[in-house]
């Protein structure tokens, strides 16, 4: 159900049967009336090739009043994709209309509400191109936002902000659509496709950082429930943090400080994290052994029960014994106790067993490939005697002690990073509009305000 | 929408939101920056350096100032505004020179502290001497003005209709106007971020709720993941 890449609006779409077609000539974004326009039977409307994508926040596009005809009965706005065409936008139910000839909004029924200035082809604006003899536009140009974090239609003419015409526009599938009365009307749309030749005349970007601004304020604005013991639990949070960190004088701080001594560092976690920096340090010295002996001492039973580390760490003693040169007694370490853990069953933590039994053949490979270089560590496998390997067996390492103890990997702020940043990417994938727009990172840079898009 | 929508709601289970949670990058240079951040505008200056020290993490400020600003802030809290403004001046003098409001604010709370402590003959003067200008230059105080130096005139001001100016809550009031005026000045931030991903989190997993059924994190403290209940068929 995910909504991605749909194609958006990017012309009018003429090939649409219907009785009132015979009086539009529609050209690509361009579309002219040459029906008769005698009553309102006479009106005529078009729709784009796609409705607006589901996840689309904020579309935006303009229309250039080319030539207002006989009467300047013209109709801009959106519509479903099955209203009629033989009326202008607004008058059926599903459609929304900003009307030129007498400025008004309309939404679903024959008389709207006064709305807007008109809009028209003027004639000062006409003389004027004409007698300075360059090609300028001569008509006003309407810019239309359909919002759909805050569901509304918002119209501008020649830039200047005409404020919500619609509000509560719920419907899914809305394409962009104008309509016509009277004879010789003329608009040019620009949905965007080409922004490199026909940029927009109107200031997208500031629209576009105006609705973000107002979507973080209501982000920002929303209750976050209180600690059930009156405590604070920002506070609570960073001296989780810091102490799962293992930067204990600053925990220790702001149990004092900040949470006025409800609690303190436990001496056990203190002694625990730096048996775990210990085994950490010998992993990245690549002292296999001392980490293995204290790994055994702090968690008992941990490599017994979990074979995928235990493996990587047997697979890594292997690889330094290479690199020390010890290669007889590497290949029989290698024999006796590396290859018989490879067809154990799977870690007890679950998992694809498959996948990770593969992972674990290559990383044997590898390993065994070291053997064929005189100087292991400038061979295709010496990547296993880099420090960024061996930090990141240390890593995982320390992760699985944490889990053996029945502690979390993460401390409770980085748990709700987490959280926070997946939840927002999933709502992202499933075409929720507004997740579009937000950004974790945004919300925790120092910068108040969003940067507005296209600023470094 | 409408009916039938929970049956249309994605499952994402337990381990499949694992797998999501785990591909989330979070740099510790970035935690420690928003816990940095949270200590510093929140004012706690011995905790920042404790942790600049022990975590390397720059505070991004000049932590005497927020000590300066501190202090400001404890004396107007226990009342001695007259020290409050002498700091202030020492800060940055600009800030009381450009904020008019903000200094008739700083004189009425002086005002108010002269007669809370029953220095009636003072604050006569000081009402006169220093109050009333103020207000002829700032027709828009003068209410305010009026309101304050009626308290002269009540024996028994906690029981007058103007007890509200007697308040501590008035003090915090005067505090934070002055707080907020000393931190717009050194281009600071009055509020951290770190408020801001709870908040985040509180959004996002509301509209989330409304897609897909995943383990949730309920227990903004313990940050520990809550299972959906199984499935009903």
């Amino acid at each position: 159900m995910s909504a991605r890449q749909q194609p958006a609006p990017s012309s009018w779409d003429g090939s649409i049967r219907s009785p009132a077609q015979r009086y539009l000539a529609v050209d690509g974004t361009r579309v002219k009336y040459i029906g008769p326009g005698s009553d309102d039977r006479d009106a005529a409307a078009v729709r784009t090739n796609h409705p607006v994508p589901a996840d689309c926040p904020l579309f935006y596009f303009e229309v250039e009043i080319t030539s207002r005809g006989r009467d300047g009965f013209i109709g801009i706005g959106f519509a479903t994709g099955d209203v009629k065409l033989d009326r202008l936008p607004g008058w059926e139910p599903h459609s929304y209309g900003y009307h030129g000839d007498d400025g008004h909004a309309f939404s679903g029924r024959g008389t709207g509400r006064a709305y807007g200035p008109t809009y028209t082809t003027g004639l000062a604006c006409l003389s004027r191109a004409v007698s300075s003899g360059i090609h300028t536009s001569a008509g006003d140009w309407i810019g239309v936002i359909l919002n759909r974090i805050e569901r509304t239609i918002t119209f501008t003419k020649k830039g200047y902000d005409l404020g919500v015409a619609f509000e509560n526009v719920s419907e899914e599938r809305l394409f962009p659509s104008v309509g016509f009365r009277t004879p010789d009307e003329e608009i040019e749309a620009n949905f965007g496709t080409d922004l490199a030749n026909r940029p927009f005349r109107g200031d997208v970007a500031w629209i576009k950082h105006e609705a973000q601004q107002r979507l973080y304020a209501s982000v920002l604005n929303t209750a976050v429930p209180r600690s059930a013991k009156g405590r604070s639990i920002t506070g609570e949070l960073v001296f989780g943090y810091l102490a799962h960190q293992g930067h204990w004088d600053t925990a220790a701080a702001v149990a004092r400080d900040v949470l006025g001594g409800t609690v303190a560092v436990a001496q056990q976690d203190v002694q625990d994290m730096q048996m775990r920096q210990r085994i950490c340090e010998c992993v990245q010295g690549g002292d296999i052994d001392a980490a293995l002996d204290l790994t055994r001492q702090l968690a008992p039973g941990l490599l017994a029960g979990n074979c995928r580390i235990h493996f990587r760490l047997q697979c890594q003693k292997f690889a330094e014994m290479i690199k020390a040169g010890r290669e007889a007694e590497a290949i029989e370490y290698g024999r006796t106790h590396v290859v018989p853990l490879l067809d154990m069953p799977g870690s007890s933590s679950g998992g694809s067993s498959s996948s990770a039994s593969a992972a674990d053949r290559e990383l044997l490979e590898d390993a065994t490939a070291l053997l064929a270089y005189d100087d292991p560590a400038t061979g295709p496998t010496g990547y296993m005697l880099l420090p960024a390997h061996r930090s990141e067996l240390a890593a995982a390492l320390n992760r699985a002690i944490l889990v053996h103890s029945g502690r979390s990997e993460d401390s409770a702020l980085e748990a709700i990073l987490r959280q926070a940043t997946a939840a927002l990417q999933e709502l992202k994938r499933s075409g929720h509009p507004a997740a579009q727009l937000l950004d974790v990172q945004t919300l925790l840079q120092q910068q108040r305000e969003p940067q507005p898009p296209g600023a470094p | 929408m409408g009916r039938g929508e929970s049956n249309n709601k994605r499952r994402i289970s337990a381990e499949e939101w694992q797998r999501k949670l785990r591909e989330v990058p979070v740099r510790k240079e970035d935690m420690n920056r928003v816990v940095m951040n949270f200590l510093v505008t929140e004012g706690y200056v011995d905790v920042a350096r404790t942790f600049e020290r022990e975590s390397g993490t720059a505070p991004g400020v000049d932590l005497d100032q927020i000590t300066d600003r501190m202090e400001i802030r404890k004396a107007v809290q226990s009342g001695d505004v007259e020290q409050a403004i002498e700091r202030v001046n020492d800060l940055d003098p600009e800030i009381l020179e450009e904020q008019q409001e903000l200094f008739f604010h700083l004189q009425q709370q002086r005002l108010i502290e002269l007669i809370r402590g029953g220095q009636l003959a003072e604050a006569l003067e000081f009402a006169q001497e220093y109050l009333a200008p103020r207000g002829e230059d700032h027709p828009e105080l003068l209410e305010e003005l009026e309101r304050t130096v009626a308290l002269l005139v009540f024996e028994d001001v906690r029981s007058s209709p103007l007890a509200d100016l007697m308040d501590v809550a008035q003090r915090q009031k005067t505090a934070s106007e002055l707080n907020a005026a000393i931190l717009a000045s050194q281009s600071q931030e009055a509020e951290p971020k770190l408020p801001n991903l709870l908040k985040l989190l509180v959004w996002a997993q509301k509209q989330l709720d409304e897609k897909a059924v995943y383990p949730r994190i309920e227990n903004l403290t313990s940050g520990d993941l809550v299972e959906p209940p199984p499935a009903d068929d």
